[in-house]
């Protein structure tokens, strides 16, 4: 089961953070050929977030990278390079709408032709910025079986709806909460935004703590401090870990006996419970099987 | 001076530091570092005048002095907060480990030096991988160990994936036994394994008794945050590098640094796809061979307890004329490594 | 790709190369390194400088690498970025460049 508690964003223009990533534990790295590299240097950047791909070992941490769109002069270019140099998933910025994502898709399956990678290898993210994207969410998160999960960026969406962001977020809230509907809706995992302040270590954990509270699967953070506090925020109590451990010991034993039904303490446990079950294991590090 | 200097920024100067730079304006000191063997520490700067390259300027004035004096390559623990000054002077960051509290980086000035000796290590292996690794301080090389290496190769001789059992020894001299010593004598007491690929885990490896705690405030936490960052070099750097997908460790009923050490291990390493293997320790006479056991059999003059306990290429070191003035030192000291 | 242009990439801060590339008509590749990692690294750099020109299909190139403890892989993607630049290129040959 993979998880996505964190996903470290890295500017695509910087060597050492590029090399070094990795070593601060994040579930995944999401190198960024987009916002983050002025236009001069975006040929510069993907060369390399190429060479980052292809050269260096990452420790089985995801390796994501956020292409410019398809409607600028860089994306297509983008998407040849990092399928080329052996990228998980790819990251769609500012999806509006199943369009926008189908079109990258059919770019990514040229490219794994291209450069003979198995077909459907490359995963694909989508985030979702704008008011319109928000409410096509639905529709964009079933469109591909790529698609692994849907995220939010914050700054430009309440900027699409005229407003600013809050502490609270209260702005973002109907945003957050569609989003996590539509992502489980369609099967796959929900990330949140990122939170600016690097320094603002109270502020962070409460925006985590409301993410995970509404469904969240994870987390994009600008910064290493920010992802020990995301596992940290995720991890399951002793309790809960304890709980789900016999769940899912009364689940095997179970299907050892050949058994449809499971039952623990006289109850019958459903198919959902035991999901979950498996769910909090897997965060709590004991990945099974 | 610089103590009262570090004090109140809740930094210690650290015994065993041979030389230190002070950044003065007007003669108000503002920043500090020290050198300690090849470790830079005990860095500081005087709140309010962070930003302005003081701390740069003490730690660049460290690095020239033990460059002088021909220590080239240098390692700087510090928090995770303060990299980016030693990333700033060309230094890169190893690991890192952070907690709700302190945390820990360990860095080092030559980005290419970690590849350089992971390529050699790769070079022994065939394929340049192995399946599994076991980390031994081995001060001396006993039966204990000899058992916890056997029984580790033959779980990577087994199955799919099956390669030589990778045996990395940590370095260094501050252990009674010189690390080429107990190097040497770990080659010796696994000779006659055919699927055991000995290697010095050079500075990698991290030796509890380099750790500085000077930033931290909780000095006793300073084992398990050691401990933490050796987990986390192993995980993140060590293991892909190597292809390692196991670690084998001894289990520890006695040295809480060791027993922390463990846990730390059981901690870090499934996060990263990795299985640590605990093997229960070989006993004689109903206790756990340890190490600690034959340091404190040869205080007491206790050979015969001594060769219970290590295998004959270890013995018959001891009885060489080269281990003379080791034993010596054991017996006169009282210190527990 | 054909060096018409002199241009560079990359900067000098710390784990960077700065690299600059200029025409060299008929004169091969002219290779000048500079930086802290040099002195015990030069071999392994050099060898990664000319598999990268190579990979390019660049035969005549005068090439400044001037690094700050960059590694390899930072090394033939500033390369590969200036000759791209020095060539005028659009597309890369991305399968060429292992």
């Amino acid at each position: 089961m993979r998880l996505r508690r964190s996903m470290l964003y890295v500017p695509g223009n910087a060597p050492a953070m590029l090399r070094d990533a990795h070593i601060y534990g994040p579930d995944s790295v999401m190198f960024d050929l987009e916002d983050s590299v002025s236009p001069r240097e975006k040929d510069a950047a993907r060369h390399l977030v190429f060479r980052a791909l292809k050269d260096y070992d990452y420790a089985g941490v995801e390796r994501v990278v956020r292409v410019n769109g398809l409607d600028t002069p860089y994306g297509l270019e983008d998407i040849q390079a990092v399928v080329a140099g052996g990228v998980d998933a790819v990251r769609l910025p500012k999806t509006d709408c199943p369009e926008d994502l189908l079109a990258v898709e059919r770019a990514v399956e040229a490219a794994e032709r291209r450069f003979g990678r198995p077909s459907g290898s490359v995963k694909l993210i989508a985030a979702i910025e704008s008011a319109r994207g928000i409410l096509s969410a639905r529709e964009i998160a079933a469109c591909s079986p790529r698609l692994v999960a849907i995220a939010i960026g914050a700054e430009d969406f309440v900027t699409d709806l005229h407003t600013t962001r809050s502490p609270e977020g209260v702005e973002l809230l109907a945003a957050r909460s569609l989003l996590v509907m539509a992502a489980r809706a369609a099967g796959i995992m929900a990330i949140d935004t990122v939170f600016t302040g690097v320094d603002d270590e109270e502020g962070f954990l409460r925006e985590a703590r409301l993410a995970k509270q509404l469904g969240f699967d994870g987390k994009s953070v600008i910064h290493p401090s920010q992802v020990a506090l995301i596992r940290f925020v995720y991890e399951p109590s002793p309790e809960e870990i304890a709980k789900a451990r016999r769940v899912v010991e009364a689940a095997a034993d179970a299907e050892a006996k050949g058994s449809g039904v499971v039952s623990l303490d006289g109850k019958m446990i459903d198919k959902p419970i035991v999901e979950r079950a498996l769910r909090v294991l897997a965060l709590a590090g004991e990945a099974s099987e | 001076m610089i103590r009262s200097f570090l004090a109140p920024l809740g930094l210690d100067l650290e015994d065993d530091a041979e030389l230190s730079a002070l950044v003065l304006d007007s003669g108000i000191p503002i920043a500090t570092a020290s050198l300690a063997g090849d470790v830079v520490k005990c860095v500081g700067v005087l709140p309010g005048r962070e930003g302005e390259g003081a701390a740069a300027r003490a730690v660049s004035a460290v690095v020239a002095e033990a460059e002088a004096r021909g220590r080239r390559r240098l390692f700087v623990y510090t928090r995770p907060s303060n990299r980016q000054v030693f990333e700033n002077l060309g230094f890169c960051t190893l690991a890192s480990v952070e907690g709700s509290g302190e945390g820990a980086a360990l860095l080092e000035n030559d980005p290419r030096a970690f590849g350089a000796w992971a390529r050699g290590i790769a070079g022994l292996l065939p394929g340049g991988t192995a399946p599994g690794a076991v980390v031994v301080n081995c001060n001396p090389f006993t039966l204990g160990h000899r058992y916890l290496i056997e029984r580790a190769a033959s779980a990577c001789a087994a199955g799919a994936g099956a390669g030589p059992l990778l045996v990395l020894v940590v370095s260094g001299d501050r252990s009674s036994f010189p690390g080429s010593v107990r190097e040497a004598l770990v080659r010796a007491g696994t000779a006659d394994l055919g699927d055991v690929v000995v290697a010095s885990g050079g500075p990698y490896c991290v030796s509890g008794a380099t750790f500085p705690s000077y930033y931290l405030k909780e000095k006793g936490r300073a084992s398990e945050l050691q401990a933490a960052l050796d987990a986390e070099l192993f995980a993140s750097r060590i293991a892909p590098a190597l292809g390692l997908r196991r670690r084998f460790v001894g289990t520890e009923p006695y040295c809480p640094v060791t027993a922390a050490y463990n846990r730390a291990l059981a901690d870090t390493l499934p996060r990263r796809g990795l299985e640590l293997v605990e093997i229960p320790r070989a006993e004689s006479g109903g206790a756990a061979i340890s190490a600690s056991e034959v340091r404190r059999a040869i205080r007491e003059g206790d050979m015969g307890r001594v060769a219970s306990l290590v295998p004959e290429s270890t013995l018959a070191w001891l009885r060489s004329a080269e281990a003379g003035p080791i034993l010596e030192r054991i017996r006169t000291g009282s210190g527990r490594h | 790709m054909t060096i018409v242009n002199e241009a560079s990439a990359g900067t000098a801060e710390s784990g960077d190369a700065r690299v600059t590339v200029r025409p060299n008509a008929g004169g091969g590749i002219a290779l000048e390194l500079r930086g802290p990692s040099v002195a015990r690294y030069g071999d392994e750099i050099r060898a990664v400088a000319l598999s990268t020109l190579e990979a390019l299909g660049v035969a005549d190139a005068a090439v400044t690498v001037d690094e700050k403890g960059a590694l390899d892989a930072t090394i033939r993607a500033r390369l590969a970025a200036a000759a791209g630049r020095a060539a005028g290129a659009g597309d890369m040959p991305w399968e060429a460049m292992s």
